[in-house]
This record gives structure tokens, C-alpha cells and sequence, in this order.
């Protein structure tokens, strides 16, 4: 049953991935190339193509609108000696020789520009795309300019979308990195804190979670009243800084705690334990599914980044299901006192049986069971067994 | 685990490689008289290397740059005659597809050439750049170069047209090499070098006298000069030691040449290093 939960959640893994790419490929709405000042109708006298060559080339910060607002020929053209053309000049598809005088700029998209020894350009000589700007021996007042090629019309969107993807996906498996390397080392140095805790929380869920709520509301005032309290004596003012970062990093504490303890409970309850595991192997297996199944939503967000409203939907429900289970968490990790008691006796006090029954009487220790007394100890009852009562 | 494995191959294989696109833009402007031009070269990161062309532009740029990069800019005052010539900025936003220091997308390789027919006052900021400056040729008034964190090679083969002012170098971490400083015919050279190591080649044609205030940080100061020349040298620090090699002999805490009373060219320097070790050579 476990095994099929687990590959029905894989193959879900791979269909969201698979999902993810054609929704990864779709227009970036917000494209760094577009500018808005610049027209964008369509130009008359040229082809479709050369239209949405030259429109490409207006937004090229290198071009510049020009390419749009000027006259536009196609083909290979030449201003003859006595001609002058007032404005700018646009060649599509052609090469553009200026023996004459042009008041403004040339432009050659898809082709070069020569200005020979009687021409003259008072702008600027750009080409783009496939050509040169040339003036051996003319005259340019302003610049001559020759770009190899002109700026995507819309940055190619699958760029734009496999970048913020994979920037997810990385932020994404970081934290997962530095949550398994944190797992790794409260299972170390205190697996039975979490195993109680965790415990705790799947004996009542939803107390938990009313408790860790309590506990998140009650935060800030209990840091202000501790501050207040130290404030009150001369050693404590100089204490007061020692005191926050104490009390932020017990908050931390049972907040990862609680955190992994949820997820371990979660993936406890999901993840058969394989024959032959040991005690603290089937502990962490339970705590890496559990934090798989966690970062789910995450990972989900992070394949849909590239498109905008998806992308917050589920982070919203990835936000959601982790406060949830760090809130139960915490709770649970307050009511077993960090995992140092049960979670059925947080205070270290047993309740009463009922009457009749048993209680447990506590394994001798080594003193008792020596013919003469280790300890120097020798006027003390040795426990017996009784009937109901409390101890 | 299985999980986890399934999430891995899942993701490489519905990835396809990012494009990267890489443009070229050739820009030039004529040169239209001899007027005295101030020339301001900006660049951020990639690589930087300056020459001095014979064609008649005031300036040849041929900037190489990914889409990490906006376009390269350049500003002319015909009234002042200034020129601001500026490579393309790092876009923000871009680091996921320029991370990769091999990535084409992320890289910006700008060649700027200055003309020989006039005099320029040129000064270079190139914050995070490797910049190489062959200024053998250009006729300098004056020189400033500004580094970060990135090395510097100046470089002076010939004699400089002109007569230079002040040489100044500051550079922060990546240290610069100056050869044939000689050449350069300046009176006053201030080099500033944080970290970095800074190597003088006083080598060239010199036909006047300079003063050299170096200050270092941390990283040293190598002088290598010819024996033509008088060369005085005081150094100041707090742990830097001196050695010299060649006819150099001390006198009252400073450091001198046999032939300094006599060279037709005395170069006088002033080392300041916090750390560093000074090393001067003559031969």
C-alpha cells in the first residue's frame, strides 16, 4: 500500500514536471524589450517580414525608433551626388550609397551603408543585421554604428521562462539541502526529543495546532516581558541583548523541532518501513518522505513560475500546508517540553489509575539487588507493588 | 529516495538548454579636427583593452556583449569636446543566466581604439574589469585609470606625442603592471594600489624628470628601472621592507642611485606601503 502510495506520488512528480515545460514556454507578459513610446504600426511599402524587421530594430536601444518614424525603401539604393534627402532613411533588404547629402540618419537593416567622398549624413550611419557602416571617405557628423544583429522583438520566451524556473527549482532544492542536512542532525543528537514530539502530534493533531497558533500569538509579548522584567535591575538592562537572542534561538529550535517532527509523523504514516531497517534508518526515511511531501507544493511553484497567477496559487497553498504543520509542530514540541516529556504527562506527573488497576512498579536499581548495600544505604524499603492510589 | 530520484530525472529531462545570444556593435565616430578631446571610458565587468588607431576616427569601439548586458552607449559634447564612452551594464535580474563565469551570455569583451591626431585626456573606470591599455602612441595629456577588484597592464612601447601632466593610477585589489613608464613624459605619476602588487617598468625614452608617490596596502611595490636614469627612492611603512639591487647605495634613510647627482634624468619616488615589500632594481 505504502510502496504504491509512493510511485503514485512519483508518477504525479513527473506529470507536473511535464506540465510545467509547455507552461515554462508561453510569452513572458512582462518583456524587457518593449517600449512602449516607440509605434508600432505597420510599415507601409514593405513586406510582412521586412515590417517585423524593421519593428525589431526599433526597439534596439542602438537604433532607436528611427528605424519606424523614417522613409523606407527595399532593395539596394543609391542618393545620387546632387540629391538630398531631408529626414531619416531606412534601407530594408539592401545596400544603401550615399554620394548626395542625407539631413538626418541612414539606416540599413539587413544590409550596408557606404558614404562616399562627396556624401554626406548629418546623423548617424547605422546598420544592422548582416552589413557594415562604411565612410572611407565621407562625411558623418554623428556616429557610425554596425550591429551584427538586432534584439529578439520579445526575449525568446522559453529563456525567459527555463530561467525563472531553474532560479526556483535552485532556491527550492537549497532549502531542502539545508532542511536535510538540520533533520540529519536533530535525528543525531536528539531523535528521541523528535520521536516524542512527533508522537505527540499524532495523538491530537488539531490540539496542536490551537496550541501552536496560542504559542505563535503570545511570541512578541512574552519576548517584551521578559525585556521589561530585565529592565528592572541594572545587571538585567545589560542583559537584555543575551536575553533576545537566547529566546530567538529557543523559538528556532522548537520551531525546526516541531517542523520536522511534523514532517517525520507525515512520512511515518505514508513510507513502509523496509524489513531490516534499523530503528533510526526507518526515522529517517520517515523524515525525508515526510519533507518530500512537504515540499511538494514548493517544487510545484517553483516549475510554474513562469507563469505568474499559478505560481502564487500554489505558493499560497505551499505557505498554507507548511505553517500548518510547522504550527501543529511547535504545539506539540510545547507540550512535550521540547521532546523531554511524553506528551500524556508534560508535566512529569502521572495521573491516577483507576482504581484497580496495577501500576507499574520501577526496575530495581543495581543497589537492591547486591546482598550488602553499595551505597552505605541500609533502612530503606524496598518498593512493592499496590493497588490504585497515586504515587 | 525513490521519490527524490524520480523529482531529479524528472527536471533534467524537461529542461531544454538556454539560448544565449552574444551581439557585436561597431561604433566610430569621425574625427574632425585636432582639438583636444577628454575621453571617459566606462566599464563594469569583462575585459577592457585600449590602442591607439591611425584611421580618421576620433574613436573605433567594438564591444562584444551577452543579453546579461544592456547596450553599449557613447556620449559626445561637440561644444566641450567630451567623450563618454560607456560598455553595457549588467542587466538586473539576470544572474540566473550569467552565473557561470564560461557562460557567453555573460561575458563583455570591449575594444576601444583612440586616434593618434589628437590630444586626449583619457580616463578609465573599470570597476571589476581586466583592463589592458597600450597607450604607445596616443597623444595623452593626462591619464587616470580607476580599477576594482579586477588586474590592470598599462603600457607606454613608444615615446608619448605629447606632454603628460599627471599619471594616475589608483587601483583597488587586482594590482597593475606599468611598462615602459618612461615613455609616458609625465612630471608626476600617483599610484594607488590597495592589495594588489604594483610592478613599475621605468623603462622608455625619458626627456624629463617625474616624481612617483606609490601607495600600497598590503600588496608590494616592484620597481625595475634602467641604469640611465637617477633614481632616489624614500620608502615609508609600518612593516614593508627595502631591498634593492644594482649601484644603489643608502644615505640618511634614503635610497639612491651612484649615478643620481649626475643623470640627466632623476626620478624621485615615495613609497608608502602599510605590509608590502619594496623591491627596486636597477641594471
Amino acid at each position: 500500500m505504502h510502496r504504491l502510495i509512493i510511485r503514485s506520488l512519483a508518477c504525479l512528480a513527473g506529470v507536473l514536471v511535464i506540465a510545467a515545460g509547455p507552461l515554462s514556454a508561453q510569452p513572458n507578459a512582462t518583456s524587457p524589450t518593449t517600449d512602449s513610446a516607440c509605434p508600432s504600426t505597420t510599415i507601409p511599402g514593405v513586406s510582412a517580414a521586412q515590417s517585423e524587421l524593421v519593428l525589431r530594430a526599433s526597439r534596439d536601444p542602438i537604433i532607436g525608433c528611427a528605424a519606424v518614424t523614417a522613409t523606407h525603401r527595399v532593395g539596394d539604393q543609391t542618393i545620387a551626388a546632387n540629391d538630398t534627402i531631408r529626414g531619416n532613411l531606412v534601407v530594408v533588404d539592401g545596400t544603401l550609397r550615399v554620394t548626395g547629402t542625407i539631413i538626418g540618419s541612414a539606416i540599413a537593416i539587413n544590409g550596408a551603408i557606404v558614404i562616399d567622398s562627396s556624401g554626406h549624413v548629418t546623423g548617424d550611419v547605422v546598420s544592422a543585421e548582416h552589413g557594415a557602416a562604411i565612410a572611407p571617405s565621407g562625411r558623418v557628423d554623428g556616429e557610425l554604428r554596425t550591429l551584427d544583429a538586432v534584439q529578439p522583438l520579445v526575449r525568446l520566451p522559453q529563456v525567459a521562462g527555463v530561467t525563472s524556473v531553474l532560479t526556483g527549482l535552485k532556491q527550492t532544492a537549497a532549502w531542502f539541502g539545508i532542511l536535510i542536512l538540520l533533520a540529519i542532525g536533530v535525528l543525531t543528537n536528539a531523535g528521541d526529543a523528535m520521536q516524542r514530539v512527533s508522537t505527540a502530534l499524532n495523538a491530537g493533531f488539531g490540539r496542536n495546532v490551537v496550541v501552536g497558533v496560542l504559542a505563535q500569538a503570545a511570541l512578541l509579548p512574552i519576548l517584551a516581558t521578559i525585556c521589561l522584567m530585565l529592565t528592572l535591575t541594572l545587571i538585567g538592562i545589560l542583559l537584555v541583548p543575551f536575553a533576545i537572542v537566547a529566546y530567538v534561538i529557543a523559538v528556532l529550535g522548537l520551531l525546526v523541532l516541531g517542523g520536522l517532527s511534523a514532517a517525520q509523523m507525515l512520512g511515518t504514516g505514508i513510507a513502509a518501513r523496509r524489513p531490516g531497517t534499523t530503528e533510526r534508518g526507518a526515522r529517517l526515511q520517515a523524515l525525508v518522505t515526510g519533507m518530500v511531501l512537504i515540499s511538494l507544493p514548493w517544487l510545484l511553484a517553483a516549475f510554474l513560475a513562469s507563469s505568474p497567477v499559478a505560481a502564487a496559487a500554489v505558493r499560497t497553498l505551499a505557505i498554507g500546508v507548511t505553517w500548518v504543520a510547522v504550527t501543529a509542530g511547535l504545539g506539540a514540541a510545547l507540550r512535550t517540553r521540547g521532546g523531554m516529556r511524553s506528551h500524556d504527562d508534560p508535566w512529569g506527573i502521572r495521573r491516577p489509575a483507576p482504581s484497580g488497576t496495577p501500576l507499574a512498579v520501577a526496575t530495581p536499581k543495581a543497589e537492591w539487588l547486591t546482598p550488602t548495600p553499595i551505597t552505605g544505604v541500609v533502612a530503606v524499603k524496598r518498593p512493592t507493588a499496590t493497588t490504585g492510589g497515586t504515587r | 529516495m525513490k521519490l527524490l530520484s524520480a523529482f531529479v530525472v524528472a527536471a533534467l529531462t524537461a529542461l531544454p538548454a538556454a539560448a544565449q545570444h552574444v551581439r557585436t556593435l561597431e561604433s566610430a565616430r569621425m574625427l574632425k579636427d585636432s582639438t583636444p578631446v577628454a575621453v571617459r571610458l566606462l566599464l563594469g565587468t569583462g575585459t577592457l583593452s585600449v590602442g591607439a588607431s591611425d584611421a580618421p576616427y576620433l574613436y573605433r569601439s567594438i564591444a562584444r556583449f551577452g543579453d546579461s548586458y544592456s547596450a553599449p552607449t557613447s556620449i559626445w559634447n561637440a561644444a566641450q569636446h567630451t567623450l563618454t564612452l560607456t560598455s553595457g551594464q549588467r542587466s538586473a535580474g539576470s544572474a540566473s543566466a550569467g552565473d557561470d563565469p564560461a557562460d557567453d551570455e555573460s561575458t563583455q569583451d570591449w575594444r576601444v581604439q583612440l586616434t593618434r591626431r589628437a590630444p586626449l585626456e583619457l580616463s578609465i573606470d573599470a570597476t571589476a574589469a581586466d583592463a589592458t591599455l597600450d597607450l604607445t602612441g596616443l597623444p595623452l595629456r593626462r591619464f587616470a585609470l580607476n580599477t576594482g577588484a579586477a588586474a590592470a597592464t598599462v603600457r607606454f612601447d613608444a615615446p608619448n606625442p605629447e606632454s603628460m601632466s599627471v599619471f594616475d593610477a589608483n587601483v583597488g585589489a587586482g594590482g597593475l603592471k606599468l611598462i615602459g613608464l618612461g615613455n609616458a613624459g609625465a612630471s608626476e605619476a600617483r599610484i594607488a594600489g590597495d592589495i594588489g602588487e604594483v610592478a613599475l617598468d621605468l623603462g622608455g625614452r625619458w626627456v624629463r624628470d617625474m616624481q612617483i608617490v606609490v601607495t600600497s596596502a598590503i600588496g608590494g611595490v616592484r620597481i625595475t628601472a634602467p641604469p640611465t636614469i637617477g633614481i632616489e627612492l624614500q620608502s615609508s611603512g609600518l612593516l614593508g621592507r627595502v631591498t634593492v639591487d644594482g649601484d644603489i647605495s643608502k644615505d640618511d634613510g634614503v635610497w639612491r642611485s651612484r649615478n643620481f647627482g649626475d643623470a640627466a634624468v632623476k626620478v624621485r619616488i615615495a613609497v608608502k606601503s602599510m605590509f608590502g615589500k619594496v623591491e627596486l632594481t636597477q641594471r
